[in-house]
């Protein structure tokens, strides 16, 4: 990829969490906030009026919610959803890779077989089961994400630190007999983060990716807090009916999401070279 | 060889016994098991009853054996709502999902690795940056989403193909399946493509990076010096040496195609062992979610087995090597 497209992806990527930050303000309205809703205005069409002269850029949905609204809000949950795992499944897959590069012996072969096995099970399947045995809710999608994603951090975790243990840096901080944890936690942490942020990034699409098709499927975030995916879900319903505009505009904000981060994390790992691949 | 073979089938046996544990402990120990395995609506009694005949009484370990017992007479309980044996359910829907993983197989092998070696071989030209980026746009864009437009597209517009269902009344070969009518067919077109598309980017990536690398080697050089034709290098030498790492990919992915079938099938409404699933866990149908569970464990254990050996068979240095 060339660096103007990699720009253009930062830069996207940058536009949509800015709308997804600022969405109280750019909305029309509170999508959540049943009382603020018309079905008078249900299912309009982009730019169909409404009976009382109103147009919506996007439509409306089947409770008369203004689907731009229902979208900045829907990004806001996907991104909360998609962070949040991302950086837990990430703290969990660098203890794991660091603890394994440092223990050695049976911890590491332990660590290796367990990680070896999740990774021959797709991501989509560990985490519909994980839901299917621990129920449904905001938080118990994030643990499902983390649980079916902290074997690719803790790879690359380990891969890194194996690397960086034997170089220099270490051998002189444990020359001036400096404390195990200062080591761990000032000097290789520090020098493994780089190549473990860009996997993240590039797992941080996936995870979005993930939580989008949870929520579709009925699995994923409560229908209170709609993300992308539960948009699209209801929009689903309207298909046959022609009604595309529902299940359309958050498919495209939820492709722009996730191409953006894609595009800027595997460049990132292409940057790193090798070291960093997972 | 022959030892090899039987080391990684013992390994395959160790991995479904751990993945037997798992599932194990996934259903029995999470909460009350007596809340998993019978309905909601039985009375205390019926309960306590439930709870001795099922052995919920003895010991773990005992309790596991006999878990383990009972799954290998294929008898994983009772679906609570059909109240008909859940493997048999999970098994009658089998063939449904194998059929639309195996046609997004065909579609995403036999598009994905011509694309990607061409890509590779026309590394400069323009169409190829076109088609990478098509590859990166597949890459992310959900499954979901994409069933959804080809619905919009090619049901509801321009109405050339049905949205939804299958239809297994044609016959190959003596088996009831789509491949055997035009109509079945129609009706697994785009279940298929929109089930291949993920699958078709990542060959296609794969592929291409893959070829990238071979294409410098030396023998590519000396077969070029040598005269070797354009259709020979690439089908032949080329697609030899990315061929054992592909299959391992192809073969991993198949697997990852059954999983991600769930997701199609609900879309299409394709009456696979995906839905059923969803079905399952929305109506809280615990034995049949279990019964998928170890019929997709076994499946997956022995395309990884399979797998394997096919290395074994393709690169006799993996022969020597010997197991790590």
């Amino acid at each position: 990829m060339k660096p103007r497209a990699f720009s253009l992806a930062v830069a996207a990527l940058g536009l949509i969490a800015l709308a997804a930050l600022c969405a109280p303000w750019l909305a029309s309205q509170d999508p959540h906030d049943l009382a603020q809703l018309s079905l008078a205005h249900a299912r309009l069409a982009p730019f169909e009026a409404a009976p009382d002269g109103r147009w919506y850029l996007l439509g409306t949905d089947d409770q008369g919610r203004d689907m731009t609204a229902a979208i900045l809000y829907g990004l806001r949950t996907s991104l909360g959803v998609g962070l949040s795992a991302t950086l837990a499944a990430l703290a969990i897959g660098l203890i794991g890779g660091l603890g394994a590069a440092l223990l050695r012996g049976w911890p590491e072969a332990l660590i290796l077989r367990l990680v070896d096995l999740q990774l021959s099970f797709p991501a989509i399947l560990v985490a519909i089961v994980l839901i299917a045995t621990l129920g449904e809710g905001t938080g118990k999608v994030v643990s499902a994400v983390v649980i079916a994603q902290w074997a690719y951090y803790a790879r690359t975790a380990r891969a890194v630190a194996r690397v960086e243990i034997e170089r220099g840096y270490v051998a002189a901080a444990r020359g001036l007999a400096l404390p195990q944890w200062r080591i761990v936690l000032f000097q290789l942490i520090p020098n493994c983060l780089p190549p473990m942020l860009a996997v993240a990034t590039v797992q941080m699409a996936a995870a979005i990716s993930l939580e989008a098709t949870l929520s579709f499927l009925g699995l994923g975030v409560p229908l209170t807090r709609p993300s992308l995916g539960l948009l699209i879900a209801n929009g689903a319903h309207y298909v046959f009916a022609g009604q595309y505009w529902m299940s359309l505009a958050p498919g495209v904000a939820l492709l722009a999401l996730i191409l953006s981060i894609q595009c800027v994390g595997e460049q990132w790992v292409e940057r790193l070279g090798p070291q960093g691949q997972p | 060889m022959l030892s090899e073979a039987a080391a990684r089938l013992l390994q395959s046996l160790l991995v479904l016994l751990t993945m037997s544990a798992v599932v194990f402990a996934g259903v029995y120990l999470i909460g009350n098991p007596l809340d998993m395995l019978i309905p909601p609506q039985a009375s205390e009694l019926e309960r306590a009853q439930a709870g001795h005949a099922l052995g919920l009484d003895q010991s773990l370990i005992t309790q596991y054996l006999l878990f383990l017992q009972h799954a290998l007479e294929g008898n994983l309980g009772r679906s609570f709502f059909s109240n008909s044996p859940a493997l048999g359910l999970i098994l009658d829907r089998l063939p449904a999902t194998i059929e639309l993983a195996l046609s997004a197989a065909l579609i995403a092998v036999g598009l994905g690795v011509p694309i990607g070696i061409g890509c590779a071989w026309y590394a400069q030209r323009f169409g190829t940056r076109v088609l990478l980026g098509l590859a990166t746009l597949g890459f992310s864009v959900p499954t979901f989403w994409v069933g959804l437009l080809l619905i919009m597209l090619f049901s509801v517009q321009l109405q050339w193909l049905p949205s939804g269902g299958r239809d297994a009344s044609g016959h190959l070969f003596g088996i009831a399946t789509s491949f055997g009518s035009w109509r079945g067919l129609s009706h697994l077109l785009l279940p298929a493509i929109s089930l291949a598309l993920f699958k078709l980017a990542l060959l296609i990536r794969l592929t291409y990076a893959a070829t990238r690398e071979v294409l410098q080697q030396d023998f590519i050089l000396a077969a070029r010096a040598r005269g070797v034709a354009l259709p020979r290098l690439l089908g032949v030498h080329v697609l030899r040496n990315i061929g054992v790492s592909l299959t391992q990919v192809i073969g991993l992915e198949f697997g990852a195609l059954v999983a991600f079938s769930i997701v199609t099938e609900s879309v299409f409404a394709w009456p696979g062992m995906g839905k059923l699933l969803i079905d399952a866990i929305n109506s809280l149908d615990r034995p049949v979610v279990v019964a998928y569970l170890l019929v997709t464990v076994t499946l997956f254990t022995a395309i990884n087995l399979v797998v394997d050996l096919i290395a074994l068979v393709l690169d006799p240095r993996l022969r020597r090597a010997g197991l790590q």
